[in-house]
């Protein structure tokens, strides 16, 4: 692999090499960020080692470069290469369009360059950006992608002065007749290089750019594409958010403060809603206990719909914006009469909900959820149960018991079996009732913990919970609620979800921490449907949070605000965002315009009465501050101008400085040399030497001071002064010892 | 007003889009489809994808800021020679001033519409703010004449090379291109242009009495004029004679007139000005009085010998001045001018063909002149060795004229 050295002149008249340097790194920075986009590192170790080649030749002024030949074979088995992955592998052409556009910068970086290749490899580069931007939307890929742009900027400008400045050296060498030395030619276009310059007009560059970028981004019409799904309707199947519940086997939980969903809540009617307790939302359902595993048994197959439509009635409206991670589960609250969103969901014949996995493109699901606010009316509760009839009779949920077990939720509840024996009529009532006092056991004689011994593997989870260990967390509480109950001859299910504490709500919004996920029982009527049963106390403290577990919490929030309100930005929030601007000037003008008549009002009072209130007091001590702050900032602005000045002036040359010429000068005056207008100090300085026969060298050291410090903008040293001082006194005793 | 009109134009910044913007337009514009889901899809493309079409077009629109603020914190001055010769490069001075406190990179400066000159341009990559800087332009002067100069454009391409920022500044300056000079092959100027004097030297003080020679003594010679010296050793005294030399004249006759407008013949008309104009130089520099006599369209002009820079520039001008003359023939130049005035000059007739030339002038200004030299197109090539680069230039034209 040939190299080849760079000529002086496109060293000296070009600046080649620092318009390399950039180019380099910003090839490398684009093979970087679509590597990160798409997740795969061969291309980013190829392009990481042609670009090394390439840069460690260009520190030591050199070209790396290969035959034109070579260069088009290769070009050539790089469109082989997006074939395949195309046609053969079967990758997305996006994939393979950016690996092409990748391996064509390799290609080109072992070409010998002109400014055409240049543009070439700035243009590819720009493809590449564009690629990457189009298969990815995470915030790694952004940050990359926004110090792409910014390098991308400064290497195009100084591309720009780089092609000026070969034009203006090209028509300079045209018009001479012989060739010259690159500096004398380039008198005229060699500058020192503007560095400075560049790199504040980069920042002015960014702000731009940048300012275009969210503009566009925040204004550009998007489309929302929500598909209405109701009970019954179909939709993909998927698995996830635990489709096994384990019981006894991790005994240390950490609570998460990472954001897990945003819950916007109001009633239907635009009203706020405002629940009494906490919102329990709802996720995975389970019926099946064995083995101290929780389980599902139905086949998710899809609920068929009730031939009515469901009746009217007060409805919460749950715009839910929720990271894709807890996917295919959709949470709401219960009962959930229609869902709104951008892909299809499916209800489960035992009341789960699922979306598509594509249901969306970022890493944000955004749905709407409608549920009846409690409590339920009759023809709301008559349509509930005709629902349960069309999916099928809730069937008993299958849990292994152990007899201790058993036997204590017999003795806790005896009474009430009693009654329910006796009383079938009052059998819904009085389930609840049992459930309810075993929740209260539970939450009086158990203690919240998330700090837990692991169980035997023999051991039974609910038994080791409730006579060993006697402590636990939501799952424990519930699995234990649940099993008991079962035990008792009443419907219930194991619930995962979500509870919200009313203290997480800002404004009409909750957001949902993932340690707000909870498990509770519910316990179904055909009077009541189903009903919420928790039996977990509140308290319990998870485990110590480290800094690195800070650290990760807050990466993990910033990706979901990101996958929230950047790679999720959609019609509704572009919607949102437009109502919340106008509203702000809305009130805005508002305040404006009640202020500027409270104002008024003031001031005809003021001018009719010589009332002086309270507004206009503020008016007066608000026109008083403004004056102060323009008078502040005068000041600042003059006493920067006056630091300026003073710097300027230090930077320059303080008279006594230059003391010494003057003394020199009259020196030679006062011993008969006569000084001539016309001669510099050096001249004078040379022609008084051969006249009065002093040491030429010491008035020429003499002079070259004099201009360093008059005309180099050197900043003088007290040393350097005295010695000039000195050496015109020794000037002045040899002078005077002559006469 | 339609000067105001003129002078707001050229105060404008006017902005074009280059051909990488061009392209860069359009591939924003494909981006930005792509992003909004047209016209293909329903949904929108991935997010940030509208950040970089934004991206894209911010930088469109930030290159429009910048350069326009650069363009106006300048100004630009232009510093030029007022003569030239033809075929010489020429330096220019452009010198810029940066008004206002901003950085300023990337200046281009070039002349607009200029007729006869090539590639005047300058460059200037950085001026800092408050500062002032001289780009230099070369160019060559291909053609001979009068150049005005007037308006010099003042562009930009920075930051991106998207668009070009210019602005024209009014700077009105006029260049005069003599004629390319050549080499003289023939010794064409006749030295010893000398009056013999009587061998007293001139009465007036500080005369240019010079020492002629040596000459046997006469009876009515006056004996203070004898050399002594030199008479001891001869049988016969000698007496010394001195000189007092006429100065030396030169009349340069052009004929300038001709009916005959195809190339080869205005190849050999702009030959002959090469030719008078290579002459006059050299007849100048040696410190002869020189003097010129030809027409233009609108008259004859008569340069009446002299010497020195001023009429050195005088004469090369009117050289530079010359148009299509086919009205004033050489007689007709010569009609006006007594021949008494060629008296002791010499004098040097340059015209496309010596037939033409009437006998009776020809015979009149040769008994006037102390020596007259005729030079046409058949013995041009004989004295005159012309400029290289007007021959490379002129010459494939001239065959194919001869050719047609």
């Amino acid at each position: 692999m040939p190299l080849r050295s760079f000529t002086t002149a496109e060293v000296v008249l070009t600046g080649r090499r620092r318009f390399e340097y950039p180019l380099m790194i910003l090839v490398w920075l684009g093979v970087l960020s679509f590597s990160v986009a798409e997740g795969t590192w061969f291309y980013f170790l190829a392009g990481t080692a042609a670009v090394g080649v390439n840069l460690w030749a260009v520190r030591r002024r050199k070209e790396v470069y290969v035959g034109r030949l070579l260069v088009n074979v290769a070009v050539c088995l790089a469109t082989l290469i997006l074939l395949l992955e195309v046609f053969s592998i079967g990758l997305s052409p996006l994939v393979a369009l950016g690996h092409y556009l990748i391996l064509i910068q390799l290609c080109k970086l072992f070409e010998r360059k002109s400014n055409r290749d240049y543009v070439q490899l700035l243009v590819l580069s720009l493809l590449l950006l564009v690629a990457s931007s189009l298969i990815s939307a995470n915030y790694v890929s952004a940050i990359l992608m926004l110090t792409h742009l910014a390098l991308a900027s400064y290497t195009t400008m100084v591309f720009t002065l780089k092609r000026s400045l070969d034009a203006a050296a090209e028509a300079t060498l045209a018009s001479e007749t012989g060739p010259l030395a690159p500096q004398r030619v380039a008198w005229n276009v060699i500058r020192a290089w503007p560095g400075r310059a560049l790199r504040r007009r980069l920042g002015h560059v960014m702000i731009g750019i940048l300012a275009g970028g969210v503009v566009m981004f925040l204004v550009t019409p998007r489309t929302s594409a929500q598909r209405q799904a109701g009970p019954g309707q179909g939709g993909w199947s998927v698995s996830g958010f635990g489709e096994v519940i384990r019981l006894g086997e991790v005994s240390e939980i950490y609570l998460s403060d990472a954001v897990a969903m945003r819950v916007r809540m109001q009633m239907d009617d635009g009203s706020d809603f405002v629940p009494k307790s906490g919102v329990y939302l709802r996720g995975k359902i389970f019926d099946r206990y064995s083995r101290s595993r929780w389980l599902k048994s139905g086949d998710g197959e899809p609920r068929r719909s009730p031939a009515v439509g469901p009746p009217g009635g007060a409805r919460v409206v749950q715009q839910v914006s929720m990271s894709r991670s807890l996917q295919p589960t959709v949470f709401a609250m219960h009962p959930l009469v229609l869902i709104k969103a951008d892909g299809r969901v499916r209800f489960l014949a035992n009341g789960e909900i699922v979306s598509s996995p594509t249901i969306q493109s970022g890493n944000i699901v955004r749905y709407t959820a409608f549920s009846w606010a409690r409590p339920l009316t009759e023809q709301q509760l008559r349509y509930l149960r005709q629902a349960q009839l069309a999916a099928g009779e809730p069937a008993m949920a299958t849990v292994e018991t152990t007899p201790r077990l058993r036997q204590l939720a017999r003795d806790l509840c005896e009474d009430l079996l009693d009654k329910r024996r006796r009383n079938p009529a009052r059998r819904d009532e009085l389930d609840i009732a049992i459930a309810r006092r075993i929740a209260d056991h539970l939450r009086r004689r158990y203690e919240y913990s998330l700090r837990l011994k692991p169980k035997k593997p023999d051991d039974d989870a609910n038994d080791y919970f409730l006579f060993d260990m006697k402590r636990g967390h939501c799952e424990y509480f519930a699995s234990a609620l649940t099993a008991m109950c079962s035990s008792l001859d009443i419907r219930v299910r194991w619930v995962a979800g979500f509870h919200v504490d009313p203290s997480s709500r800002r404004g009409d919004t909750y957001v949902v921490r993932q340690r707000d996920a909870h498990a509770w029982t519910e316990v179904y009527t055909p009077s009541t449907d189903w009903v919420i049963v928790d039996a977990t106390p509140s308290g319990g403290r998870g485990a110590e949070s480290s800094t690195w577990s800070w650290w990760r919490d807050f990466w993990k929030n910033l990706e979901f605000l990101w996958d929230e309100n950047v790679a999720g930005y959609d019609s509704t929030i572009q919607r949102r965002l437009l109502d919340g601007v106008v509203g702000f000037f809305r009130s805005s003008w508002r305040v404006v315009a009640d202020t500027a008549r409270a104002i008024r009002r003031s001031m005809v009072n003021f001018l009719a009465s010589g009332d002086v209130d309270r507004v206009m007091v503020r008016f007066m001590a608000g026109i008083g501050a403004l004056g102060g702050l323009i008078g502040g900032i005068l000041l600042i602005r003059l006493a920067r101008r006056h630091v300026r000045r003073r710097r300027r002036s230090n930077a320059g040359l303080a008279l006594e400085h230059i003391r010494f010429v003057r003394r020199l000068f009259a020196l030679l005056e006062a011993h008969g040399y006569r000084i001539v207008p016309a001669q510099t100090p050096m001249e004078a300085a040379g022609a008084a030497a051969k006249t009065l026969n002093l040491p030429k060298d010491t008035l020429a050291s003499l002079v070259e001071l004099y201009y360093r410090l008059r005309w180099g903008r050197c900043r003088p040293e007290q040393s350097q002064i005295h010695g000039a001082e000195q050496q015109v006194a020794d000037l002045a005793k040899t002078l005077t010892g002559r006469k | 007003m339609a000067a105001k009109r003129a002078s707001r134009r050229a105060r404008t910044i006017t902005f074009r889009l280059t051909r990488g913007g061009w392209l860069f337009l359009v591939l924003s514009f494909l981006l930005g489809a792509t992003a909004g889901g047209y016209p293909f899809r329903s949904y929108s493309g991935p997010p940030l994808t509208f950040v970089v079409f934004g991206g894209m077009m911010g930088a469109i629109l930030v290159s429009g800021i910048l350069a326009r603020r650069i363009i106006a914190a300048v100004v630009v001055r232009r510093h030029v020679p007022s003569r030239v010769w033809q075929n010489q490069t020429v330096h220019l001075g452009y010198v810029l001033k940066n008004l206002r406190r901003r950085h300023c990179l990337d200046l281009h400066i070039d002349e607009q519409a200029p007729e006869g000159i090539e590639g005047a341009a300058g460059y200037c990559v950085y001026l800092p703010p408050r500062s002032a800087f001289r780009a230099g332009g070369r160019f060559l002067a291909r053609r001979r004449g009068r150049v005005k100069l007037d308006r010099i454009r003042l562009s930009t391409r920075f930051p991106f090379s998207l668009l070009t920022a210019g602005k024209e500044h009014s700077d009105p300056a006029s260049l005069v291109i003599w004629p390319a000079r050549g080499k003289l092959k023939a010794q064409l100027l006749c030295r010893g242009a000398v009056e013999s004097s009587s061998a007293a030297p001139s009465p007036a003080m500080g005369g240019q009495d010079e020492f002629f020679g040596l000459r046997e003594y006469r009876p009515d010679d006056n004996p203070r004029w004898i050399h002594w010296r030199r008479s001891a050793a001869r049988k016969t005294p000698v007496v010394r004679e001195m000189s007092k030399p006429l100065p030396e004249i030169l009349w340069v006759i052009l004929d300038t007139c001709g009916e005959d407008l195809s190339e080869s013949a205005m190849f050999q008309r702009e030959k002959m000005l090469r030719f008078a104009a290579t002459l006059i130089e050299h007849a100048l520099v040696r410190g002869y009085k020189v003097g010129l006599l030809l027409a233009y369209a609108a008259g004859r002009a008569v340069h009446h010998p002299s010497a020195g820079r001023a009429h050195r520039n005088k004469l090369l001008d009117a050289l530079a001045d010359v148009d299509v003359n086919r009205e004033h023939s050489l007689a007709d130049v010569l009609a006006g001018e007594s021949p008494g005035q060629f008296s002791q000059s010499q004098v040097i007739m340059i015209l496309p063909d010596a037939a033409r030339i009437n006998s009776g002038v020809r015979t009149a200004v040769r008994a006037a002149c102390r020596h007259l030299t005729v030079i046409d197109e058949k013995n041009i090539d004989r004295v005159f060795e012309d400029d290289a680069l007007s021959e490379s230039q002129e010459a494939p034209a001239a065959e194919e004229s001869a050719c047609h």
